[in-house]
C-alpha cells in the first residue's frame, strides 16, 4: 500500500509543474499589470511611483525568468506577498480562508451524499417508475436553476418574509457575547442556507451516477443468480448491490473538488461569505497575480489531494485493485 | 455496414421516443432551435427599443412578460437572448468537441508516450476549478462573447477527449481494424469510418450536457458582471439586471430564470435520454 | 462596480464629509427632529461591497479604506457642513499676504488612541513621510510643492511653498500619523499600524476581520467630545441585492439606495415605518469624452451637435429616475465656484442634424447613417463593465444618436484593461466615464495640456491656451473672488468647446434606519456630524454593547 501511496505521489509532480505552467501562462495572458489597478485614475500617482511598483514586484524581468523564479519560490509553498495593499503573504491569505470553504464544501458533499446515495438506489431499482421520473426531474431542477437567483429566492423568503434565517455571513454582529451552545446554533443557521443551495445544485451530477451505477450493477450476471436462487429483492439489493456500487461514488469525491471551489465563487458573493472564492474573485479584479495564481495551484493541488485520497480510499475498499 | 447502421439507428429512435422525459426535452430543444433561428417571428417589439416612460412595467397585454429597466420589452428580448445563448454554447462545446476529440484520436491512435503525455495534459486541466480559470481569463482579456466562447470550450474539451481516446483504445486492437489495415487502408479512414461513429453517441451526450452547462455558465460569469454585456441580451444578463429589483419587479428575474431553468432541463433529459437509448446492453426492466 | 476617480486629496475628508446637495432639505422624507434626548450607546451598522485594504489613508486608494480610516483619524483641517474649511487637528491657520506661508496653530490636549499627546511632531512626521519615495502614496504630490517646512513649537507647524498654492489648503485634510508608533517603518505600509490602527479621531479601532467586518469603538476622550454611538460596525457584503435584504430585514442601519430602490422598492408603508430617506446632490459627474484628436470629433461643431442630439432628461429619468441633475461643466451646483450662466445645449435633434451638416455630414446614400467624403459616421464608445448606470446611459445615448444618423456601438470592458489597453494608449473614439469633484475647485490635472503624458488624466488631449491660464491662475491665489472668476470663465469656455458632453449630477440617496437620531441633512450631505448621531435609550438595538 505503501508503494502504491508514494508512486501515485511521484505522479503528481509532473501534474503540479503542468499546473504551475498553465497557472502563470493564464496570469499573463492579461494586458495591464497589476500596478495599472493600483494607482490609474488616480490623479495623485505620478510616473515614477508606478515605476518603483513594477520594480518592487519584478514585473520588468522576462517572463521567463520571472516563471522560473517563481516556480522555485513555489517550491517552498512561497506565493510571495499579494500585490493588494495589506501587502501579505498569499500562502496567509489563502489558507485563511481554506476553512471556511473547505467547510460548507464538505457539508454540502455530506447533505449531497445523504440524499443522492437513496435516491439514485432506489431510482436504478424502481427504473421509469414515478419516483424514477420525479426523481430525476426535481434534481436536474436544481442542477439547471442559476444558483444565486435560487439563492435570493430564498433568502426572500427565509430572511426576509419568514424571518427565520438569518440572510448572509457566517455569524451574527453578537456572536461573541453569546454562550457556547448559543455559538454554535448561530453558525448553524448562518450555514443553512448556502449549504442547502450548494447541495442542491450539486445534487445532479451525484445521484445520476448512484443511479446509472447501482443500474450497471444490478445488470449483472451474480445479481441475477442471486434472484434465481430466491434471495429477496431488498437483501440483493443491499448485500452485494449497494456495496459495489457505492465504490465509485469515492472516485466521485475527489473528482468534484474542482466543481465545488469553482462554484464558491457565486456562494461566497451572494451570501457575504469570506471564503477562497471570494478572495480569488477579488484579486481577479484587482489584478493581483500572486494571489491568482496561488489559489490556482492551491486549488488545483487540493483536487489532486482529493483524487489521491479517492484512489487511497478505493484501493482499501477494493480488493482486486492492485497496489503493487 | 451501412445497413446495419440504419437498422441501429432506427432501433435508437424507437428506444428514445419510449422515453417520455427525453422526448420532452427534445421537444422543448428544437423549439429553442426555431426561437433563435427566427426570433423575429416570435418577438414582438424591437429589443433594443428604449422608452424611459415604461421602466419595469408589470406584465400586460403590450408587453406579454413586462419590460425592464430601460422600458424595453422582456419578451422580446428573451427571443433574441435565445440565440446568443444558444450561440455561446454551440460554438463554445464546438471547440470543446474538436479539442477532444483530435487529443483524444491521437492519444488513443499512437498510444504509449504520447498517450501517456496528452493524458497528463488532461489530468492537469481537470484539476483546475474550471470556473476560476474561466473567471480569470475573461477578466484579463474582456467580456467579449468571443472571449466567453472560447474559453468555455478550451476549459470543457477533456471529457470528450477522454471518451474518444477510450473508443479509441478498445478498438484498435479489434480483427476489424487489423483486417483493414492489413487491406491497405489508411489510417484516417480508419478512424473516421470505423471507430468515429462508436464515439458518436457518448459524445453526443457529453455535447448535449455541456450545452448546457455553457448557459449556465455565462448566467454565472453575467452574475459577476463579466458575462455578455448589455445592451446585447442574454438570459444570464438579463437574470441578473433583475436580481437587485428581484422582489419588485419579478417578471425580469422570473422569465429569464425559468428560460434558463426549462432549457437546461431540455437538454439534460435529451443528452440523459440518448445515453439510456444508445446502450444497447440496457434492455430496460 | 462602481468606479469613480479621486481628484483631490481631499478624499478622505471628502468621503466622510458627503456629499453636496443643492437645495435644503431631503425629498419628502426628512430626518425627524430630535424627539427624544440624545443618549450614549448602541451600534451603527453598515455595509460596504468591498473590504478594507488597509487603514493609513495615504497608502490605500480605495474608497471602503478610506471610510474606515475617517472614524480613526483626522487630518489638520476638514471641510463643514456648508463645504467651507474649517479647522480640525488645527485650530486655526493663517495664510501670509504674499501667499506663500501658511501657519497652522494646533489643538491643545488632543491625544492619541494610546495616550501619548498629539503635537506638531506628528504634522512633521506625516509630512516627511508624504514626500518619502519609501511610502507607496498616490498623494505626494501636493506635498511635494512644499519649499520648507517646519514646526517652531509642539503647537506650530508652518509650511512655505515656492508659488501660492490654493489647493495647499485642502491637502492638509490628509489623515496626521503618530510619529511615536511609526518612525521605526521605513515603509508605512508595512507597519502594523495599517492593521491596527491608531489616531486621534472620534472611534477606536476594536477588530479587523478581512473579508467579513471592521469595528470600531467609542473613543471617550475624543476632543470633540465622545460620540453617541458606541461601535460602528462595518459589514462586508459584496453584492447589492442582498445588501438590500439586509436592510430590509434589519441587518443594516444604513445603505446607499440605488436610485429605482429610492422611487420603486421603498414606497411601502412598511418601509417608511422602519427608514428615513435622505436625498442630496453627489459630487461627482458622469460625461461622455471625446477623444480631441479624432478625426470625427476634432470638429467642435460635431462635438456641440452630440449635446444637442442627446436628451439629458430622457437619460436622467430613464437612469437615475430623475434623481439628479443635468451637468452643465465640471464644477457642482450650490458650490461658490459653480457658474450657472453658461452656454446650455437643450434636446434638439434639429439642430444638431444642422450642426453636422455644417460640419460636412450629410446621409448622401439614404441608409439612416451619415457620411461624408465616403466616411461612414460611425464610433465605438467604450465604457468600463459593471456599471449599471453607466451601461443604461450608453445604451439611451446610442439610441439618441441614431435619431440623427450618427451610428454609435458599445464596448463593455473590464476596467483594468479598460485603463491600460485603450485610455492610457489612447484607443479610443470616446468614453463614458465619472469624475468625483473635489471641494476644492482647482482641476489642474484633468484640463492642463500639460497633463496629456501617458497615464495622465487629460487622456482625451484638451489643450487650450486660456484655460491653462486660468487654471495657474486659479490655483495661484489664495482669494476667493480672483479665483472664482477664473473657474467662471473656464466654465464658460468648457460649454463651449464641449470636450465632454457633461451629462448628469446623481444624486446621493442614503436610508438610514429610524432609531439613528441626530441627522440634519446639509449642502455636505449626512454624515458630517457623525458623531452626533445618537439612538434614544429605549430604541436601543444592540444592546450586549456597553454603552
Amino acid at each position: 500500500m505503501l508503494r502504491y501511496i508514494v508512486r501515485r505521489l511521484l505522479h503528481t509532480i509532473p501534474l503540479l509543474i503542468g499546473i504551475s505552467l498553465i497557472s502563470f501562462l493564464v496570469i499573463h495572458a492579461a494586458p495591464g499589470g497589476p500596478v495599472e489597478m493600483a494607482t490609474d485614475l488616480n490623479p495623485r500617482a505620478t510616473a515614477e511611483y508606478r515605476q518603483r511598483l513594477v520594480e518592487y514586484y519584478g514585473l520588468d524581468k522576462p517572463l521567463h525568468v520571472q516563471y522560473v523564479e517563481w516556480l522555485g519560490r513555489m517550491a517552498t509553498l512561497d506565493f510571495g506577498q499579494s500585490f493588494s495593499r495589506d501587502g501579505r503573504q498569499v500562502s496567509e491569505k489563502i489558507t485563511e480562508r481554506i476553512p471556511v470553504t473547505l467547510g460548507i464544501n464538505v457539508l454540502s458533499l455530506g447533505l449531497i451524499i445523504l440524499v443522492a446515495v437513496p435516491v439514485g438506489i432506489y431510482s436504478a431499482v424502481r427504473k421509469d417508475s414515478w419516483f424514477d421520473r420525479i426523481s430525476t426531474v426535481t434534481v436536474f431542477t436544481g442542477y439547471a436553476v442559476p444558483a444565486f437567483w435560487l439563492a435570493l429566492l430564498l433568502m426572500i423568503l427565509f430572511g426576509v418574509r419568514l424571518g427565520w434565517l438569518p440572510i448572509s455571513g457566517l455569524v451574527s454582529l453578537e456572536h461573541e457575547s453569546l454562550p457556547f451552545a448559543g455559538k454554535v446554533w448561530d453558525r448553524a443557521r448562518h450555514l443553512v442556507l448556502p449549504v442547502f443551495v450548494s447541495a442542491f445544485t450539486g445534487l445532479a451530477g451525484f445521484s445520476r451516477y448512484m443511479r446509472s451505477n447501482m443500474l450497471e450493477v444490478i445488470r449483472q450476471d451474480y445479481i441475477a443468480s442471486a434472484k434465481a436462487k430466491g434471495l429477496p429483492e431488498r437483501k440483493v439489493v443491499f448485500r452485494h448491490a449497494l456495496r459495489n456500487a457505492l465504490l465509485p461514488v469515492i472516485t466521485i469525491l475527489g473528482l468534484s473538488v474542482p466543481g465545488l471551489l469553482g462554484g464558491s465563487v457565486i456562494f461566497e458573493s451572494i451570501f457575504a461569505i469570506p471564503g477562497l472564492g471570494q478572495l480569488f474573485y477579488q484579486g481577479v479584479m484587482a489584478r493581483d497575480y500572486p494571489l491568482v495564481m496561488g489559489s490556482l495551484v492551491i486549488g488545483a493541488f487540493l483536487t489532486l489531494l482529493g483524487n489521491l485520497l479517492a484512489d487511497v480510499g478505493y484501493a482499501l475498499a477494493d480488493p482486486r485493485i492492485k497496489t503493487e | 455496414m451501412m445497413a446495419g447502421s440504419t437498422s441501429m439507428f432506427r432501433d435508437f429512435l424507437r428506444r428514445l421516443g419510449k422515453n417520455r422525459l427525453a422526448v420532452a426535452g427534445g421537444i422543448v430543444v428544437s423549439f429553442l432551435f426555431l426561437v433563435a433561428a427566427v426570433p423575429s417571428a416570435f418577438a414582438p417589439h424591437d429589443p433594443s427599443r428604449i422608452d424611459v416612460r415604461n421602466i419595469l412595467e408589470p406584465p400586460s397585454a403590450d408587453h406579454l412578460l413586462g419590460t425592464d429597466e430601460l422600458g424595453r420589452d422582456v419578451l422580446s428580448r428573451m427571443v433574441h437572448g435565445t440565440r446568443i445563448s444558444m450561440e455561446v454554447g454551440f460554438v463554445a462545446m464546438g471547440i470543446a468537441t474538436v479539442l477532444g476529440l483530435v487529443i483524444g484520436l491521437i492519444a488513443g491512435f499512437y498510444g504509449r508516450w504520447v498517450d501517456a503525455a496528452l493524458m497528463r495534459f488532461v489530468d492537469i486541466m481537470l484539476c483546475f476549478p474550471s470556473f476560476f480559470l474561466i473567471l480569470a481569463v475573461i477578466a484579463f482579456l474582456g467580456p467579449s462573447i468571443v472571449n466567453i466562447m472560447a474559453i468555455i470550450g478550451l476549459t470543457s474539451w477533456m471529457g470528450a477527449a477522454r471518451l474518444v481516446r477510450a473508443e479509441m483504445l478498445s478498438l484498435k486492437e479489434r480483427d476489424f481494424v487489423a483486417a483493414a489495415r492489413a487491406q491497405g487502408v489508411g489510417d484516417l479512414r480508419i478512424i473516421f469510418r470505423h471507430i468515429l461513429p462508436n464515439a458518436i453517441a457518448p459524445i453526443l451526450v457529453w455535447a448535449t450536457l455541456g450545452v448546457a452547462g455553457a448557459i449556465l455558465v455565462e448566467s454565472s460569469l453575467s452574475f459577476l458582471g463579466i458575462g455578455v454585456q448589455p445592451p446585447t441580451p442574454s438570459w444570464g444578463n438579463m437574470l441578473t439586471a433583475g436580481k437587485d429589483n428581484i422582489e419588485f419587479a419579478w417578471w425580469l428575474s422570473v422569465y429569464p430564470g425559468m428560460a434558463i431553468l426549462v432549457t437546461v432541463l431540455g437538454y439534460y433529459l435529451l443528452g440523459e435520454g440518448i445515453q439510456d437509448a444508445a446502450d444497447p446492453r440496457l434492455k430496460g426492466r | 462596480m462602481k468606479v469613480s476617480r479621486i481628484i483631490a486629496v481631499a478624499v478622505a475628508v471628502a468621503v466622510l464629509a458627503g456629499c453636496a446637495k443643492k437645495k435644503e432639505d431631503a425629498a419628502g422624507e426628512a430626518a425627524p427632529s430630535s424627539g427624544a434626548a440624545p443618549a450614549y450607546g448602541d451600534a451603527f451598522v453598515e455595509g460596504s461591497i468591498g473590504d478594507v485594504s488597509g487603514f493609513l489613508t495615504a497608502v490605500t486608494g480605495d474608497s471602503a479604506s478610506h471610510t474606515a480610516a475617517g472614524y480613526v483619524f483626522n487630518g489638520l483641517v476638514r471641510y463643514d457642513k456648508n463645504l467651507k474649511l474649517e479647522g480640525e487637528l488645527a485650530e486655526s491657520w493663517e495664510v501670509s499676504p504674499d501667499g506663500r506661508k501658511i501657519t497652522f496653530h494646533l489643538r491643545k490636549g488632543v491625544t492619541w488612541h494610546d495616550g501619548k499627546p498629539f503635537t506638531s511632531e506628528d504634522v512633521m512626521f506625516t509630512y516627511r513621510k508624504m514626500i518619502d519615495p519609501n511610502t507607496p502614496t498616490a498623494y505626494a504630490e501636493d506635498f511635494r510643492q512644499v519649499t520648507h517646512a517646519s514646526n517652531p513649537d509642539p503647537y506650530t507647524f508652518v509650511v512655505e511653498y515656492e508659488k501660492p498654492f490654493a489647493p495647499a489648503l485642502a491637502s492638509w485634510g490628509m489623515h496626521v500619523l503618530p510619529k511615536h508608533l511609526l518612525e521605526e517603518y521605513p515603509d508605512i505600509s508595512r507597519s502594523p499600524l495599517n492593521k491596527k490602527p491608531v489616531g486621534t479621531g472620534p472611534f477606536r479601532f476594536l477588530e479587523w476581520k478581512t473579508g467579513a467586518k471592521t469595528v470600531f469603538e467609542a473613543n471617550p476622550d475624543y476632543f470633540e467630545g465622545r460620540p453617541y454611538l458606541s461601535r460602528v460596525i462595518t459589514r462586508v457584503i459584496p453584492d447589492l441585492a442582498t445588501m438590500f435584504l439586509e436592510l430590509k430585514s434589519g441587518g443594516l442601519d444604513m445603505m446607499g439606495l440605488t436610485p429605482l430602490q429610492y422611487t420603486r422598492q421603498t414606497e411601502t408603508e412598511e418601509f417608511r415605518r422602519s427608514f428615513n430617506k435622505y436625498r442630496y446632490l453627489s459630487f461627482g459627474y458622469t460625461y461622455l469624452g471625446f477623444r480631441l484628436s479624432h478625426p470625427l470629433f476634432s470638429d467642435k461643431r460635431v462635438r456641440q451637435a452630440f449635446a444637442y442630439a442627446i436628451h439629458k432628461k430622457e437619460i436622467i429619468d430613464g437612469v437615475l429616475f430623475g434623481l439628479g441633475q443635468e451637468a452643465t461643466g465640471p464644477y457642482l451646483p450650490g458650490t461658490w465656484a459653480y457658474n450657472p450662466d453658461v452656454r446650455k445645449y437643450p434636446y434638439d435633434p434639429e439642430r444638431a442634424k444642422a450642426l453636422l451638416a455644417e460640419a460636412g455630414w450629410k446621409d448622401a446614400d439614404g441608409d439612416g447613417i451619415l457620411d461624408k467624403g465616403g466616411r461612414k459616421f460611425a464610433f465605438t464608445v467604450l465604457t468600463n463593465a459593471g456599471n449599471d448606470s453607466r451601461a443604461k446611459t450608453a445604451a439611451i445615448i446610442q439610441q439618441s444618436l441614431a435619431a440623427v444618423g450618427a451610428k454609435m456601438e458599445i464596448r463593455t470592458l473590464e476596467w483594468s484593461a479598460f485603463i491600460n489597453e485603450f485610455v492610457d494608449k489612447r484607443k479610443f473614439d470616446a468614453v463614458i466615464l465619472g469624475w468625483s469633484i473635489s471641494q476644492d475647485p482647482d482641476q489642474y490635472d484633468i484640463w492642463s495640456s500639460k497633463k496629456t503624458g501617458p497615464k495622465e488624466f487629460n487622456f482625451i488631449g484638451f489643450a487650450n491656451e486660456e484655460v491653462d491660464r486660468l487654471l495657474e491662475e486659479g490655483r495661484r491665489t489664495f482669494d476667493i473672488e480672483k479665483r472664482k472668476k477664473a473657474y467662471f470663465r473656464i466654465q464658460e469656455i468648457m460649454a463651449e468647446e464641449q470636450p465632454y458632453v457633461f451629462l448628469y449630477y446623481p444624486d446621493s440617496l442614503p436610508a438610514v434606519q429610524k432609531r439613528i437620531r441626530g441627522i440634519e441633512p446639509a449642502p455636505a450631505g449626512i454624515s458630517y456630524n457623525f458623531i452626533k448621531w445618537y439612538v434614544p435609550k429605549g430604541e436601543r438595538k444592540y444592546t450586549s454593547f456597553q454603552p
